[in-house]
């Protein structure tokens, strides 16, 4: 009952009203790498990424991002472009986004994921779930935000993120990601700005 | 901004810290490279075959398929060929060895037939025996080392009547064969080959139902590869205990191994799951076996479908040298869907062969510089292309020898490369359609089956030359 009830505080909790737009440009670099007997094979990626959020009216809200990707150094992994696009809504004690996201390379099977994000708390606290909502880099993270800090935990390893505003208009964008996954072994620092519009 | 490139800077740094070398060959390098020139006195140089893609007059559990379709209604093999003749080499096989002599080798991996020496259970046929002992002192008299298979992807009616490669007395069935060929060819023969491709029999029979028996179950893909495990443990021990006779003279009765058949797994792209299931594929079809036989303890895990962990009493110590399959790299696409949890595919552009086999020779390279790390001499038991022209063969081997060079002059102990194949074969589910062969035959037309050098034997004499196993 206590939970039900918690829901139906949140739900019932009035939506931000204000509308607000911004885009945000960040480039980075992804290390991918597989440990073996004695050894280890890897390979680094640039990365650009360009993502949008809206907020038109009410509780409505979309966001979308591309993110590219490409090889340091040939004879080995190809390019690729990923696709988020999601809508959701806004309320004073939780957030949520849903949609997908698709990963798309020349001559490789398109791919498509579910992409979704859930934030709930209090104050300027949110506890977050995330199914390949951070430019599709992790397949899930588990953590908290705290006033556009955030840190959270992804299968054997960590996310974390940090927006520092610099004007009115401006803030600085850092995104970190280190984790093992099925043996593979990742590392992505992104880093660029938001505007807001 | 300078802290943060410094920061993105030093955890790449640190990830990619110590990655192997992904090294990329140049025509000109390879052209200029005299190829084998710095191997050692006794590096090994030959081809190899196996008995139901050459011999001929097999009855097995794969003469058996061949007679059947799959579900859609495709015949098991193109064309619905047959190996009922084949090569016909189990009574043409001194024209094999003379291609052979043409070649200038010094050593033939070749198999002798479950089947064909235990037709029954318990049964041994010694007039085949005979027959393979007349091969075995034919090709030692042409200072010719033999490497003898044991299990090559084919089974005896009775054992596939029990189960196959899933009946519990496979182990013990297989470690009679090896103890009865170990006493029966040992005074001709030291270096054993127990298994071939264990994986690749076991993906391909149960995971993508392609070869007998026909399944698509992941989880009985990993238990038939741990029982492999256990039987190549046993016929080792077998092996050693009837093979006494130190055949060459070199103070070693046996040397045994098995023949892991490897390939580069490559990520599509940067996307984490492809990566992340490039990785895991990794770990189970390349690294698997080898981490077993190196610890004596078997560990195979398909995330989502099974995860086994057993000892293997026998298991570790097994090896004398690690033989090595390489063919081809697999760019690895994740999809949840497949029971391999991915689709694997050669980008357009890149070098085929005739398969759709990517051709590339760095990842021999790759490979053996990995693989040389667990401390076993490696054998190249198998490497080849089909070509149905073979005019791109002479490329290939002349690409993948200089990958041998590269990795011996890398410090890894390389101490053979049997090129797959000495002849055109019956090449399992493609039938007659693809060539591998240093020689070809033409099945369709020649009575005679005569064998017809490719061009690229001129490049294997070339090795043997400067190898100085042909004058």
């Amino acid at each position: 009952m206590r939970i039900l009830a918690a829901a139906a505080f949140v739900v019932a909790a009035p939506a931000l009203a204000d509308v607000s737009a911004g885009v945000s440009l960040l480039g980075g670099v992804q290390g991918a790498a597989v440990t073996y007997e004695g050894g280890r094979a890897g390979q680094a990626f640039g990365q650009l990424a360009l993502a949008a959020d809206l907020r038109p009216w009410r509780a409505l809200g979309f966001d979308a991002f591309v993110l590219g990707g490409a090889p340091l150094a040939g004879g080995g992994p190809a390019g690729a472009v990923s696709l988020g696009a999601r809508v959701g809504a806004d309320f004073t004690n939780v957030d949520f986004r849903f949609g997908a996201l698709v990963n798309a390379s020349p001559g490789a099977a398109t791919q498509v994921w579910p992409s979704f994000t859930v934030r709930a708390g209090a104050g300027d606290f949110r506890a977050v779930l995330g199914v390949f909502d951070v430019y599709g880099l992790v397949p899930a993270r588990l953590g908290v935000d705290w006033r556009g800090f955030g840190v959270a935990l992804v299968p054997l390893g960590v996310e974390a993120h940090a927006v520092w505003p610099v004007s009115p208009a401006v803030n600085l964008s850092v995104e970190a990601l280190a984790y093992s996954l099925l043996g593979a072994q990742f590392v992505d620092v992104l880093a660029g700005a938001r505007w807001t519009l | 901004m300078d802290l943060v490139r410094r920061v993105v800077a030093f955890y790449v740094a640190a990830l990619l810290a110590a990655c192997d070398e992904r090294p990329s060959f140049s025509k000109a390098d390879i052209d200029a490279e005299k190829l084998l020139g710095n191997a050692p006195p006794g590096f090994l140089l030959g081809t190899a075959t196996a008995p139901h893609q050459i011999e001929g007059g097999l009855a097995d559990d794969w003469s058996d398929w061949e007679q059947g379709s799959y579900p859609d209604g495709r015949p098991h093999i193109k064309h619905r060929d047959t190996s009922a003749v084949a090569d016909d080499s189990w009574n043409r096989w001194k024209d094999d060895l003379a291609a052979m002599q043409t070649l200038g080798v010094n050593a033939y991996r070749l198999g002798v037939d479950w089947s064909r020496l235990m037709p029954a259970p318990g049964q041994w046929d010694a007039a085949a025996a005979a027959r393979y002992r007349e091969q075995l002192a034919a090709l030692r008299a042409a200072h010719i080392e033999p490497m003898v298979t044991l299990y090559h992807f084919t089974l005896p009616k009775w054992v596939a009547a029990q189960g196959g490669l899933e009946w519990d007395g496979l182990e013990d069935a297989l470690a009679d064969f090896a103890g009865r060929s170990g006493k029966a060819f040992g005074d001709l023969v030291d270096r054993w080959c127990t298994l071939n491709e264990p994986n690749v029999v076991a993906v391909k029979g149960f995971t993508q139902g392609e070869w007998p028996p026909g399944v698509k179950d992941t989880p009985r893909t990993a238990r038939v590869l741990a029982r492999l495990l256990r039987a190549h443990a046993k016929m080792a021990a077998a092996l050693r205990l009837n093979d006494t006779v130190d055949a060459d003279g070199d103070g070693k009765a046996t040397l045994i191994g098995l023949a892991h058949h490897v390939r580069v797994f490559e990520p599509a792209t940067w996307s984490p799951l492809d990566v992340a299931i490039a990785a895991a594929s990794d770990a189970f079809f390349n690294d698997a076996l080898v981490q077993a036989v190196k610890t004596g303890h078997t560990h195979l895990s398909v995330p989502g479908a099974i995860t086994i962990d057993e000892d293997v009493p026998g298991l570790a110590g097994s090896f004398d040298y690690l033989g090595l399959n390489y063919y081809t790299r697999d760019h690895v696409r994740a999809d949840l869907s497949d029971p391999s949890l991915s689709k694997q595919y050669t980008p357009a552009g890149a070098p085929v062969n005739d398969l759709g086999w990517e051709l590339y020779p760095e990842g021999l390279y790759r490979m053996l510089v990995r693989f040389g790390r667990y401390g076993w001499p490696i054998l190249i038991t198998e490497n080849g292309m089909a070509d149905n022209a073979g005019d791109r063969r002479p490329e290939f081997l002349r690409g993948h020898l200089y990958a041998v060079d590269r990795a011996r002059a890398a410090g890894v102990d390389v101490r053979g490369y049997y090129h797959w194949s000495l002849l055109d074969n019956f090449e399992w589910a493609e039938g007659y359609t693809a060539r591998f062969g240093l020689f070809t035959v033409d099945f369709a037309s020649d009575p005679t089956l005569a064998r017809k050098p490719t061009p690229a034997v001129a490049v294997f004499q070339e090795a043997a030359r400067n190898l100085g196993t042909l004058r």
